[in-house]
């Protein structure tokens, strides 16, 4: 088939080790913009240490990560030097965490805390960094009229909304999500989902998502990596993983599953 | 008539490895074509893997051995050997399938949830929702469930929403299982008429259909998977 794609990001054999502890072994996938990709396992498989990688929040310890940047060009983040990660970390790579109060500012207000990420990013004018902060968090169903309070003050799932505000705000290509709706009631989460999908598509973004819940990543993903013990060990398109899942431990995963 | 899909050979298994390992063979050495504009009916009693060939063909299960070639705008291309960003393209543009059941997110609505595939098939998004709104309305969804997600709905109305993503705009192979299973007369005769012009339009189809009528309206030809079906 002629067929051209350019993955946006891509890994190739990518380990990070806590001493002799594998946090995740010779990853290697890639993510295209405007799908999601998933990744799905256990507590301790890895997961979040892949992720935290792939942020340039820790070097990994060997391996590629091929980015393609706005700013830069095709970059291997592993061989950027770190002022340069940094700026793509607060621009072009978005992380947001499972706590919010680990990617917020807990002491200054909502409207602040998006306001700020738009002003690092080079919008100079303090009501244009407020404008657009209010539109992110009326983009994510957020009351305008508290913009001015402090985060604590608001759900957890709220808080959850205000960083996916801040992350938006700096209008990155690459979103990373670390379990971002665990934790939050049901019908918070399919909000969140569904707010979630809709931007993505406007925004044609990439997304990672990290998660251990089959249901949601059945919704949302296109393509899925399952991973145990710090090894992808099984990966291809959501439903064909989890409808004709090949290898035993992700059998054992969706096996598991009550049905609703 | 071009050929629209050939499987060759094809053999499918499911080994259970928490079931001591055990292995599940369900269909072996199958050949089988469907050609633009035909429908092909799959026969055999239930149980048989009619449902698996579909599935194999959308490359939602894997397959052990064999080759699925898809023709993909006068080109050939092996579902067995695709990559993964191959299949997505390939489902975006070339191959539809509608299953029994419909998994949206919660709150999406139910016009979006037709319009989203189109928009990523190319169309613009008014165009999208207007051919959204004309599908609903002939499959008779009325305007009052447009703007309501899908999981609020009957299991008929579930299914023709899943025909309608599907019908809107055709694609060129059509995979559908037991499309009119959950539907009145009315309804299926309705659903019927839309497969005969996707047909019309040089669609191929390949159908699990248990009404006898749907069949013998549909069908150009039968395919019975019964001698395709190891002993186990």
């Amino acid at each position: 088939m002629t067929f051209g794609y350019q993955p946006l990001l891509s890994t190739h054999k990518s380990s990070f080790y806590y001493g002799n502890q594998v946090g995740c072994h010779e990853i290697s996938l890639e993510i295209v913009s405007g799908q999601f990709l998933a990744v799905v396992g256990e507590s301790g498989s890895g997961k979040s240490t892949l992720l935290k990688m792939l942020a340039g929040e820790i070097e990994p310890s060997s391996g590629q990560i091929t980015f393609q940047s706005d700013s830069y060009g095709k970059v291997d983040l592993t061989q950027l030097p770190e002022v340069r990660r940094r700026q793509l970390r607060r621009k072009e790579i978005g992380l947001v965490t499972q706590r919010p109060s680990d990617g917020l500012r807990m002491h200054i207000s909502v409207g602040g805390n998006v306001a700020e990420r738009v002003l690092v990013n080079g919008v100079r004018h303090y009501g244009q960094a407020r404008e657009l902060a209010r539109h992110w968090l009326q983009k994510l169903e957020l009351d305008l009229e508290r913009m001015d309070e402090l985060p604590t003050r608001f759900s957890i799932g709220m808080q959850q909304r205000v960083q996916i505000a801040k992350v938006l705000a700096s209008s990155p290509r690459l979103l990373l999500l670390d379990e971002p709706t665990s934790g939050l009631d049901v019908s918070v989460q399919a909000r969140l989902l569904d707010v979630l999908q809709q931007i993505v598509r406007e925004q044609n973004l990439a997304v990672i998502l990290v998660t251990h819940d089959l249901a949601v990543a059945r919704m949302m993903s296109d393509s899925m990596v399952v991973m145990q013990n710090g090894r992808v060990v099984e990966s291809g398109l959501t439903d064909q993983v989890l409808d004709d899942p090949q290898h035993a431990y992700t059998q054992l995963l969706t096996s598991s599953i009550l049905p609703a | 008539m071009s050929i629209q899909l050939r499987v060759e050979r094809l053999s499918k298994s499911f080994q259970l490895h928490h079931r001591n390992g055990q292995t599940r063979r369900v269909l072996e050495g199958v050949d089988l074509v469907v050609k633009s504009g035909e429908c092909v009916v799959l026969k055999g009693r239930s149980g048989l893997g009619k449902s698996t060939l579909l599935k194999c063909a959308y490359g939602n299960y894997l397959i052990d051995s064999g080759e699925i070639w898809i023709d993909k705008d006068n080109e050939q291309v092996g579902l067995h050997t695709a990559s993964h960003q191959q299949l997505i393209e390939l489902r975006r543009h070339t191959i539809g399938y509608v299953g029994q059941f419909l998994r949206t997110i919660p709150r999406t609505p139910t016009i979006e949830v037709i319009a989203q595939p189109l928009q990523k098939r190319g169309f613009l998004w008014a165009d999208a929702l207007e051919r959204s709104q004309q599908i609903m309305a002939r499959l008779n969804l009325g305007p009052e469930l447009w703007n309501l997600p899908p999981l609020t709905f009957s299991g008929g109305e579930q299914q023709r929403v899943n025909l309608a993503v599907a019908l809107a705009s055709p694609y060129p192979l059509l995979l559908l299982d037991e499309p009119t299973a959950s539907l009145d007369p009315n309804n299926r005769k309705i659903v019927c008429q839309l497969i005969s012009e996707a047909l019309q339009q040089d669609c191929a189809v390949l159908a699990i259909l248990h009404d006898e009528k749907s069949v013998a309206t549909l069908a150009t030809q039968t395919f019975d998977l019964t001698p395709f079906t190891p002993r186990n």
